[in-house]
């Protein structure tokens, strides 16, 4: 009640001190104070009235999120997990008029009432000031949908549907004492999550990377809610098949791009059908989905293509192809209401990597070949589809952008094989299956019960301590980790093939710091390809980017020709870091650069930054390493040996790099003469490296306890 | 305070000899200075312990492995308060808090030690060295304090007499430069004091670089606040007499036993850093006092080293990073030192030497004009 007391405290102070200022010139202040006084009573009054009873054992429950489905559908999902465990009394569904909840939720059975709100991210300025005119609207409509409805408990699955009642819901959370719940399904969290989860009462999320994201540390993992009829996956394969209307004894292919369809995932599907017709029993049943804008129809885009490609065999008027057998193996149609049946059925499912979609299938324990959509905000798809490979619960193929028109496409081949490797090979697809049922969060309805009861029960909640920081956000603050770790993959390493998907797009951009990225992965995925790229646009990179891209090509497996030319501008360069990356380029493909005819110029070019009066230690110091890759032995110890009681300690270290470089490698034989010449060698430096006693002793001990665990 | 007690006491008819030495501002000053290393001596290492108890870490080093013992990851930062603690302990003992000067030094000493220490506490709490108020948060909290400083600088109220407020003085130079007028010298105050609080902000980069340095620059000043804040000697030596001033003598004193009670710890290996607390506060501290005396334009000779370090890293980030090339080998300049192959505890005896050097030719500035 000290709440309250204040409350009371204040108000009666205000009301106090504007009477006393009644009389004086203050009086309009006096006026205002007094009415704030009241009105603040009035208001604690309200409080102190409504204040909880105990709170009943069946609750009425407000639920809202819309706009997709990906919104409505887990927060019908937990709309089931509270009924199933008796909590509901009444519910109310908040949506707006014209969007999925409108289809979705009456065919549940449940109430839904209007707001209006509209999408505030994107578009142009008077769109966003449109958008928070209707927020605000749809704010008070949901003041009086819930002032009326008196609800208990709110949920709310994000998306601009839910912050017009989101809000309300907070404004009215000291007159109803009503709890707000927030579900967020992706890994990303939009804005509007990030600031939803300030108000709410607790925020579930789907993946635990996500609470990196949420600004309120009142997090739980729950994993991803999926509708109660994906919970069961047993069942005999043959009977689904059978109730889904598709040959028993056939291989079952899902392709589904989401209900609006996915224009890569459609064109790739209907290029590598002729090749996949000849997968004995094959029944490919595609949603090939809504879309309809006069850039892309989706329908009629695909039966184009797919009538190119199969000629007289594909019926267009059903959208279906026969073999010669009369046996249907190509079904396509725009959307599937039925979709689960399907999806039990299927033997592979292609799909995209959005959060809903992955958990179902992953519940049901479905092969997948995952095809994320690129460029979304922080890459999520992409990421979803990465942490399932890795986890050995799907194949994963990236799109990439048309250097020509900017489309995205997948690639048709890539595709076929894929698909032929994985139905030619029963234990791979187990496995994926196998996979895709380990991965799946099992308790996830016991979480988010658990954690609802917590909420209102006002008890302690079993918040994410460890805050992971995602591996793409450590990529993108720290550009060079990722480049580290992709020197040392190889080709079919996930990363790598994400990271290639994009090397274009990134060499495109205007700003020099993302050309820079692309230069570096050129380097990093030993683009061969691309090394023409380089040569081409040397002469208008700058600094940094000449850097990198010799450094790129330092890291080639094989030496290529353009190397010569590009050492050469390299050691012509302005820039100090361009000639001493040019120089070691030279000195890492020495052998093979001696081999061509420029050659001998080029050594004289690299043997001047030894000699030059005013160069940068660090060209130097490359050069000094050239020397003994350049010079035989007499010539070397004659013009490099002054730099060995040279002032610079990284002279003298480069002196030392070449001496050993050259025994290693044979260059220098005569080890006397050698040894004569490091005996005059300054080795008092002013480098050292330190030893803390006290550090080391810590490590030791507690590698000690790390091996014992 | 002391001095309150004393003449509660005089009072009391309590009267001893030496009562007298608290008139001197140099027997003050070195008290105060024996106070606050003595202060920093005794509490020290227990503030250590609890700032490494409460969290406050320096994260900013890659931690290779587990095993990596050369990262300095995990020393205790946010040192800054304890200088913060013995400096105003001392201040509150020693000086004569009625004077108009040290008001004022007091508050953007402790002010800006705040804002600092919001932003270790941010890279406390986040674990992480890229967390802290953003670079605009950071810059708008000073200037909070630092427009309010100029404009009490030009008014009436200022402690700093009106014919001088507005003129610039260079070292060497007998007669003022020029007067800006009251416009003109509020926008160079801001300025130049966001400058000098950066540009010892930045040159906290190594284990007692700004300890040392900090140390001679406030000793410069205070010598140039004996002279000035003493008729006689300022007349002499041709400086503008500013009444007043001495008590900077003992606030800058206080000052250098904080920081070297601080050095103490901070020496290589450091066992604390100063972090953002500490240097905002030093760097408020030495912008206050250079504009209290007058001697604004001495911080270049003076500050030389701070000047320095924050050209290089505007240099290198402001205009290498817009044409894509560096432009020195590292910034801030203890690195492009420690770049060179010199070792770290090396760089700073040798900053210290160039610190010292510029001191004692700014010292020159005293005579020779």
């Amino acid at each position: 009640m000290g709440g309250l007391r204040s409350k009371v405290m204040l108000g009666t102070g205000s009301i106090f001190l504007g009477w006393i200022f009644l009389g004086t010139p203050a009086s309009r202040i006096a006026a205002v104070g007094t009415v704030a006084g009241v009105g603040f009573l009035v208001y604690a009054v309200a409080v102190f009235m409504a204040r909880p009873r105990t709170r009943p054992q069946r609750l009425r429950v407000a639920l809202t999120g819309g706009g997709t489905g990906g919104h409505v559908y887990p927060a019908l999902a937990i709309h089931g997990m509270l009924e199933r465990q008796e909590m509901v009394d009444q519910t109310l569904y908040l949506g707006v008029s014209g969007r999925a909840e409108e289809l979705v939720v009456p065919r549940h059975g449940l109430p839904i009432h209007f707001v209006s709100s509209a999408p505030y991210a994107g578009g142009s300025l008077t769109a966003r000031i449109k958008s928070l005119a209707a927020v605000a609207l749809g704010t008070v409509q949901a003041l009086v949908a819930l002032a009326r409805f008196r609800p208990h408990l709110v949920v709310a699955t994000g998306g601009y549907v839910s912050a017009p009642v989101i809000l309300a819901a907070f404004l009215l959370k000291p007159l109803l004492h009503l709890k707000i719940v927030v579900e967020e399904q992706n890994l990303v969290p939009g804005v509007l999550n990030k600031v939803a989860s300030l108000l709410a009462d607790v925020m579930l999320v789907s993946f635990r990377e996500s609470a990196y994201f949420i600004w309120s540390s009142r997090c739980v993992f729950t994993g991803y809610p999926v509708r109660s009829e994906y919970l069961d996956a047993s069942g005999d394969r043959r009977e689904m098949k059978r109730a889904a209307g598709v040959p028993e004894d056939g291989v079952l292919v899902l392709v589904t791009g989401g209900s609006l369809g996915a224009r890569s995932i459609n064109r790739a599907v209907a290029e590598s059908i002729a090749r996949l017709k000849q997968i004995p029993g094959l029944h490919v049943v595609h949603t090939i989905g809504l879309m309809e804008t006069p850039s892309y129809s989706a329908m009629a885009d695909t039966a184009d293509r797919l009538a190119a490609a199969l000629g007289g065999a594909f019926d267009r008027a059903s959208m279906s192809a026969r073999d010669e057998q009369r046996r249907v193996f190509y079904r396509g149609c725009d959307y599937l209401h039925n979709l689960i049946r399907y999806q039990r059925a299927a033997d592979l499912v292609i799909t995209r990597a959005g959060a809903g979609s992955l958990a179902e299938l992953m519940a049901l324990g479905k092969a997948m070949v995952v095809i994320p959509k690129r460029g979304l905000p922080g890459d999520h798809q992409e990421l979803n589809a990465i942490g399932l490979a890795e986890a050995g619960a799907a194949e994963v193929l990236f799109e990439h952008r048309e250097r020509g028109n900017g489309a995205d496409v997948v690639d048709a081949a890539e595709l076929t094989r894929c698909v032929e490797q994985l139905l030619g090979n029963r234990e791979r697809l187990a496995a994926l299956e196998a996979g895709a049922r380990n991965l799946n969060f099992a308790h996830t309805e016991k979480v988010v019960v658990d954690t609802v009861r917590a909420v209102l029960d006002g008890e302690e909640l079993d918040v994410m301590s460890a805050i992971l920081e995602p591996r793409f956000v450590k990529y993108n603050r720290q550009f060079d980790h990722l480049i580290s770790d992709l020197d040392s993959s190889d080709e079919d390493d996930l990363y790598h093939r994400l990271y290639s998907s994009k090397v274009d797009e990134y060499l495109a951009a205007s700003s020099y710091l993302v050309v820079n990225r692309g230069i570096k992965l050129i380097g990093a995925l030993r683009r061969r390809d691309l090394y023409p790229y380089l040569a081409q646009h040397f002469a208008s990179f700058n600094g940094f980017e000449k850097r990198n891209a010799l450094i790129a090509l330092g890291k080639a497996k094989v030496f290529d020709p353009v190397m010569v030319g590009l050492v050469r501008r390299g050691l012509a360069d302005s820039y100090y870091e361009a000639r001493r990356e040019a120089i070691e380029l030279f000195n890492r493909f020495f052998r093979e650069i001696a081999a061509q005819p420029e050659a001998g110029s080029l050594h004289q070019e690299v043997l001047a930054r030894l000699e030059r009066r005013w160069e940068c230690f660090e060209v130097r110091a490359a050069a000094i390493r050239a020397a003994v890759r350049i010079l035989d032995s007499e010539t070397f110890f004659e013009r490099v040996g002054r730099f060995r009681w040279a002032r610079n300690v990284r002279l003298r270290e480069a002196v030392l790099d070449a001496v050993e470089f050259g025994l290693s490698s044979g260059l220098l034989t005569e080890r006397e003469r050698v040894r004569r010449f490091i005996t005059r060698m300054l080795i008092t430096t002013s480098q050292f490296r330190p030893g803390f006693l006290v550090r080391e002793r810590f490590v030791g001990v507690v590698q000690a306890l790390e091996k014992d665990a | 305070m002391i001095d309150l007690v004393i003449s509660w006491l005089r009072h009391a008819g309590v009267d001893f000899g030496f009562f007298r030495l608290m008139d001197y501002p140099t027997f003050r000053a070195l008290m105060g200075m024996a106070t606050a290393l003595g202060l920093s001596l005794m509490l020290g290492f227990r503030i250590i312990v609890m700032l490494y108890r409460e969290g406050y870490r320096d994260t900013s080093g890659e931690l290779l492995s587990i095993a990596d013992t050369q990262s300095k990851r995990g020393t205790p930062s946010a040192g800054g308060v304890m200088m913060l603690l013995t400096a105003c302990t001392s201040v509150a003992l020693w000086c004569d808090l009625e004077n108009p000067f040290v008001p004022p030094l007091l508050l953007g000493f402790l002010y800006l030690g705040m804002v600092g220490f919001v932003d270790d506490f941010q890279k406390a709490r986040l674990k992480s060295s890229l967390g802290g108020l953003g670079q605009l948060a950071k810059t708008l909290l000073q200037l909070a304090f630092l427009v309010p400083f100029a404009l009490y600088f030009v008014s009436s109220h200022s402690p700093v007499p009106q014919t001088l407020q507005t003129l610039i003085h260079i070292p060497f130079y007998k007669y003022p430069l020029l007067d800006l007028g009251s416009v003109g010298f509020v926008f160079f105050t801001v300025f130049a004091m966001f400058s000098i609080v950066n540009a010892v902000n930045f040159t906290d980069g190594m284990d007692g670089l700004l300890g040392a340095t900090s140390v001679l620059a406030v000793g410069v000043y205070v010598i140039f606040a004996y002279v000035i804040g003493q008729q006689a000697l300022a007349d002499r030596l041709l400086f503008p007499y500013i009444p007043g001033v001495s008590e900077i003598v003992v606030f800058g004193a206080v000052l250098m036993g904080s920081v070297l009670g601080f050095l103490w710890f901070n020496a290589y290996p450091a066992e604390v850093f100063m972090g953002d607390t500490g240097s905002l506060a030093i760097g408020g501290a030495i912008a206050m006092m250079a504009f209290f005396v007058k001697q604004e334009m001495l911080f270049v000779v003076v500050g030389g080293l701070f000047v320095l370090e924050i050209l290089t890293s505007l240099v290198q980030d402001k205009i290498g990073y817009r044409i894509g090339r560096r432009l020195v080998h590292r910034a801030p300049f203890h690195h492009s030192l420690t770049h060179r192959g010199i070792a770290e505890t090396k760089v700073v005896v040798r900053l210290w030497i160039l610190s010292l050097m510029l001191a004692l030719i700014g010292l020159l500035s005293l005579k020779v004009r």
